[in-house]
């Protein structure tokens, strides 16, 4: 076999951690039940082992168990909470509050809700990519029903001032949306404190499975939502359809060990991402992606002046990593989050995400350096116009 | 998308022949295709001797894979060539021999110009110092 690349695109996915594995295993075969049998064992034990996860989830954001509805992932959650928010506060307004550069699935269930009436702000980001709370209150109208802000982005790894946000969004009465998928395991990450309405997790972002994800809705003050997913009324009636139990245990240990882990973990990735940009920064025209101190140490987003994205890209084989260009049939499309953050289509086309994660080693980042200072000094040497700028 | 590159054209971009600069002189035309701003640029130098054969051949380009192996292609193609089979080239072949998909097109044709301007260049000079 051919030797496969260093992974270094945990924002992508993770792995299932190991550990998780093994306590998701019974419960495809041993342990089968429907949680939601109520007459037998079968049903009981399933049921107790998503209660127990329902609580491991809850642990690690602050909130309370029955706060926590299982859905099939972020997408899934993000959906729910801006839809289901929003057709439930239709009578009381009919504007929301969101920015550019959130994950797609904001921006498209936003898109959705405008063809539905709704009207939506998309808050602009300077280069740092941060919002500043006071454009955010800004963009507040009285007719506003809901904001929506990630807390971590998923391109670049700027942390907002959710907290700030929160605050804003209590005083003025407006229902607040956090899509939280990037940011579990990474920061602390506490519902109260950031005054939260509605938060969409993911799993599988934090070495838990796919298709598995969580929305927090908050009970006090109780937010109303409409279900989107009609059925046999299971989360309270939130979402219905049978609970996966493996992959809710699977989620429930995954938070767990993201709880008990992270203090450990931060210091170690934030060194290992020392590393790799202190290993590729020597290079001539490199420019990190997103403001350089409020950002979780997983990700680097790098652009590289004077290579070509695709070039850079089909050069690096010796790593996994992301490109900032959205590939179409025809041509390189850089990517909306880079646009906003105002870089040229040149320098959009040409970054590159580096996330790191658990199996991360100091091995993997000297790869992605050797790689990294290979590829774009030959791209260069290539270049008939590189020795004329520099 | 994922990007599927031939064997080829992934040979000539991870190994580029000719890479270079050629002196201005007489002897050598220099030709310069395309921009950044439209996707790449690709320079091509040819050397050409008493008998009108390309006896040397250099490119440089700054572009995606496509682009690099056109220019290294054309380079290995084009060594020892009578000049006026070289004129006659044409986008086609590089297609062909790099199994560039249409969307690459564009590529092979700054192939093409690439060639005609260095060509142009060559006999221009050639004008001036007769």
């Amino acid at each position: 076999m051919v030797q496969r690349p260093v992974y270094l695109d945990y924002a992508a996915t993770t792995p299932v951690d190991s550990r998780v594995v093994e306590k998701m295993l019974p419960w495809l075969s041993d342990h089968f039940g429907n949680p939601a049998s109520t007459t037998h064992i079968y049903g009981w034990e399933a049921e107790e082992a998503v209660e127990n996860a329902r609580e491991q989830v809850a642990h690690l954001i602050h909130a309370d168990p029955r706060e926590i509805v299982w859905t099939s992932g972020a997408t899934e959650s993000n959906n729910l909470a801006l839809k289901g928010a929003a057709q439930v506060l239709a009578e009381r307004g009919r504007h929301i509050v969101t920015v550019c550069t959130e994950h797609k699935a904001v921006l498209d269930t936003c898109q959705a809700l405008e063809l539905d009436g709704f009207e939506v702000t998309y808050l602009p980001v300077p280069a740092s990519g941060l919002i500043d709370p006071a454009d955010f209150a800004a963009a507040l109208r009285p007719d506003t029903i809901l904001a929506s802000v990630m807390a971590v982005n998923n391109e670049i790894g700027v942390i907002q001032d959710i907290p700030a946000l929160g605050e804003i969004c209590r005083e003025r009465g407006v229902l607040f949306h956090v899509d939280a998928a990037q940011a579990t395991g990474k920061v602390p990450v506490d519902v109260e404190h950031w005054q939260v309405d509605l938060m969409s997790l993911s799993a599988h972002k934090t070495y838990g499975p796919k298709g598995v994800g969580a929305l927090y809705v908050r009970r006090k003050p109780r937010v109303r939502l409409l279900a989107q997913m009609h059925g046999g009324g299971h989360e309270k009636g939130f979402r219905s359809g049978t609970l996966p139990t493996h992959q809710i245990v699977g989620m429930g240990e995954a938070f767990r060990l993201a709880r008990l882990e992270m203090d450990t973990e931060l210091p170690r990735i934030r060194q290992l991402r020392d590393r790799l940009w202190a290993g590729i920064s020597g290079l001539e025209q490199v420019w990190l992606n997103g403001d350089p101190v409020r950002r979780i140490p997983h990700n680097l987003n790098v652009s590289f002046g004077h290579v070509d994205g695709e070039s850079l890209m089909a050069g690096l084989r010796g790593i996994a990593v992301s490109s900032g260009s959205a590939c179409t049939s025809a041509s390189q499309e850089p990517s909306y989050v880079m646009k906003a953050l105002g870089r040229s289509d040149e320098l959009a086309l040409s970054s590159i995400r580096f996330s790191l994660g658990r199996q991360t080693t100091e091995t993997h980042i000297d790869v992605a350096i050797a790689e990294v200072n290979r590829v774009v000094e030959r791209l260069r040497q290539l270049s008939p116009l590189w020795e004329a700028e520099v | 998308m994922r990007m599927i590159y031939s064997e080829l054209l992934l040979d000539h971009f991870e190994h580029p022949r000719h890479v270079g600069r050629l002196p201005e002189a007489r002897d050598i035309g220099t030709g310069l295709a395309g921009s950044r701003e439209s996707g790449g640029v690709l320079r091509m130098q040819i050397r050409v001797n008493e008998d009108n054969t390309l006896i040397e051949v250099r490119f440089q380009a700054d572009g995606p894979p496509a682009l690099i192996a056109t220019g290294s292609w054309l380079a290995e193609h084009m060594q020892g060539l009578a000049l006026e089979t070289a004129e006659a080239l044409t986008h086609q072949p590089i297609v062909r021999a790099l199994s560039l998909p249409s969307a690459s097109l564009h590529f092979a044709m700054l192939g093409e110009d690439a060639v005609r301007a260095a060509i142009q260049d060559y006999k221009d000079k050639q004008k001036v110092y007769a």
